[in-house]
């Protein structure tokens, strides 16, 4: 853990995101979100659950779509501003400019995630989910997350110089073909993976064969 | 310091399907505490060459060693030695400048205590100290060189490689830039450097190669190499006023090529020696020529390249 944390470019990265004024304005809009969705609930049939599923949507969709684009630009931006070279020449190993950009380039989404976790364990006490069925639900969110981003990095490798915005597509249609409630498995059978799929899983039910 | 041996790069290019010699059996040798100009026209290879060097692109053939170090098989221990500046600026524009360096300094896994104080240093010596917290996004064209040579001074390498490092900057920071390196010249650094600043070169390299089409046509001393290029030296000489046919006079001398005249001075070259040069000006005053002036052209590497360039000298 502490080459993860003493890794420059994860430090980079998180300098350039987590300015004052971005996570004033994070904290913020979470709060604001939070309290606009639980009065919105505050009349339907178990509101709780229901609130805590809406967090943890709001949670994904800051993970995949804005640590998503985040990871794309990672690398597209280093080829477009020719600053990969630099990184080249120093004593950095790929392994830690990898690690540094997959957790350091979407600092602000996780950010964002960790200050609506107070609202979804609120959520969650009052419902009276089982705390198993709420970190497992984190935990999927996390990891699938995790899996989410390092995708978007290859891609951001992969394509070339300008490709960006390609690369977002791609990336927004592998997150629908995984995502949806048409399909059960969803493409490539990655449903039950999905970090999307984390919702689901505070209901009390999931099942990787399902 | 620094060794090239029988170098090639050839790069693929698939829309002609011919191959790109960028570097042609480079061999060369730049010992420590050398200044050491590369210089030729665009396309030539000189940057594919520095790259080779700090070992961002690999050799087709051939082997390149710093201080011992072959950078191609032991690229981190080699990045010890290298400092690299590149011919474009390439900064982070979302960083301050103090975390800019910073993170280079971490990358270079400098030792953690000592990076506070590196940095001071650096900021102080490049005049970057009132910018330590400003944003990159916000800085001159200048400055963000300064900051790029801050970076490349960073971990203290003992060889600098340098790809035209005052293009694009203003006269006054041209000025700062060549005594900065003159500094880091007399601290003992070898310094390798490619630019199209003739004049620059000139003043700052002690020893220089020129390279044209991927092949180092002369390498060495800078004033061996320029004897090599002047096949004969230049002199001009004025007149008082016209009415003296001076072209034709000096054209029939023995040792005198290539006159330049007009009504009341001329220029040539001349291959003879001390000796004959003091005759030839005795005889044209002996002539009745109105001679009130006669030196020795200087030329500069930047008029021998520029005829080197035309063909008239190879």
């Amino acid at each position: 853990m502490s080459f993860l944390i003493g890794n420059p470019e994860l430090v980079r990265n998180a300098r350039a995101e987590l300015r004052p004024g971005r996570l004033l304005a994070a904290t913020a809009i979470c709060a604001a979100l939070s309290l606009a969705i639980g009065y919105s609930m505050a009349h339907i049939h178990s509101p709780a659950e229901n609130f805590l599923k809406l967090v943890l949507f709001a949670q994904v969709f800051a993970l995949t779509i804005g640590g998503g684009t985040a990871c794309i630009h990672a690398i597209q931006r280093e080829k477009d501003q020719n600053t990969f070279y630099y990184q080249r020449v120093t004593r950095l190993t790929p392994l830690e400019l990898t690690l540094g950009k997959l957790f350091g380039s979407p600092a602000l989404a996780w950010f964002v995630v960790l200050c609506l976790v107070p609202a979804g364990v609120y959520a969650a006490v009052v419902s009276r989910i089982r705390p198993s069925f709420f970190v497992a639900a984190y935990a999927l969110l996390v990891l699938g997350s995790i899996c989410f981003h390092a995708f978007a990095l290859l891609l951001s490798l992969l394509v070339k110089r300008g490709g960006a915005t390609a690369a977002v597509l791609l990336l927004l249609l592998l997150l629908g073909a995984t995502s949806g409630d048409s399909a059960q498995q969803g493409a490539f059978y990655l449903r039950p993976v999905s970090p999307f799929y984390a919702a689901k899983l505070v209901q009390g039910s999931w099942d990787i064969s399902e | 310091m620094i060794r090239l041996d029988n170098v090639t790069k050839v790069y693929d290019a698939p829309a002609s399907l011919h191959m790109i010699v960028a570097a042609d059996r480079l061999t060369l040798e730049i010992p420590a505490g050398e200044m050491f100009g590369l210089v030729g026209p665009n396309g030539a290879g000189k940057t594919t060459t520095l790259k080779m060097v700090t070992g961002l692109l690999v050799p087709t053939k051939g082997s390149i060693t710093v201080n011992g170090i072959d950078v191609e098989r032991e690229p981190e221990h080699a990045q010890r030695y290298l400092g690299y500046l590149a011919d474009f600026f390439s900064l982070y524009d979302d960083l301050k400048v103090w975390e800019y360096l910073d993170y280079f300094a971490r990358a270079y896994k400098m030792d953690r205590g000592t990076i506070p104080r590196r940095i001071d240093d650096l900021l102080a010596r490049l005049g970057l100290e009132p910018k330590r917290n400003a944003f990159i996004a916000g800085l001159s064209r200048g400055m963000k060189q300064r900051l790029g040579i801050a970076r490349t001074l960073l971990h203290d390498p003992p060889v600098l490689v340098l790809d035209e490092p005052a293009a694009g900057l203003d006269p006054k920071a041209r000025v700062e830039l060549k005594q900065l390196l003159l500094e880091l010249h007399s601290a003992g650094k070898t310094i390798f450097i490619a630019s199209h600043m003739l004049s620059d070169i000139e003043e700052l390299c002690s020893s220089i190669a020129i390279m044209e089409k991927g092949r180092l046509l002369h390498v060495g001393p800078l004033k061996d190499v320029m004897r090599q290029l002047t096949e004969a030296r230049r002199i001009s000489i004025r007149l008082a006023g016209p009415g003296f046919a001076l072209a034709d006079w000096l054209a029939a001398r023995t040792g005198v090529r290539d006159v330049h005249a007009d009504a009341a001075a001329a220029e040539f070259a001349f291959t003879g020696s001390d000796a004959e040069l003091a005759e030839l000006v005795r005889a044209l005053v002996a002539a009745d020529a109105p001679v009130c002036g006669i030196e020795e052209v200087v030329e500069t590497l930047e008029k021998l390249f520029s005829r080197l360039s035309m063909g008239e000298v190879m």
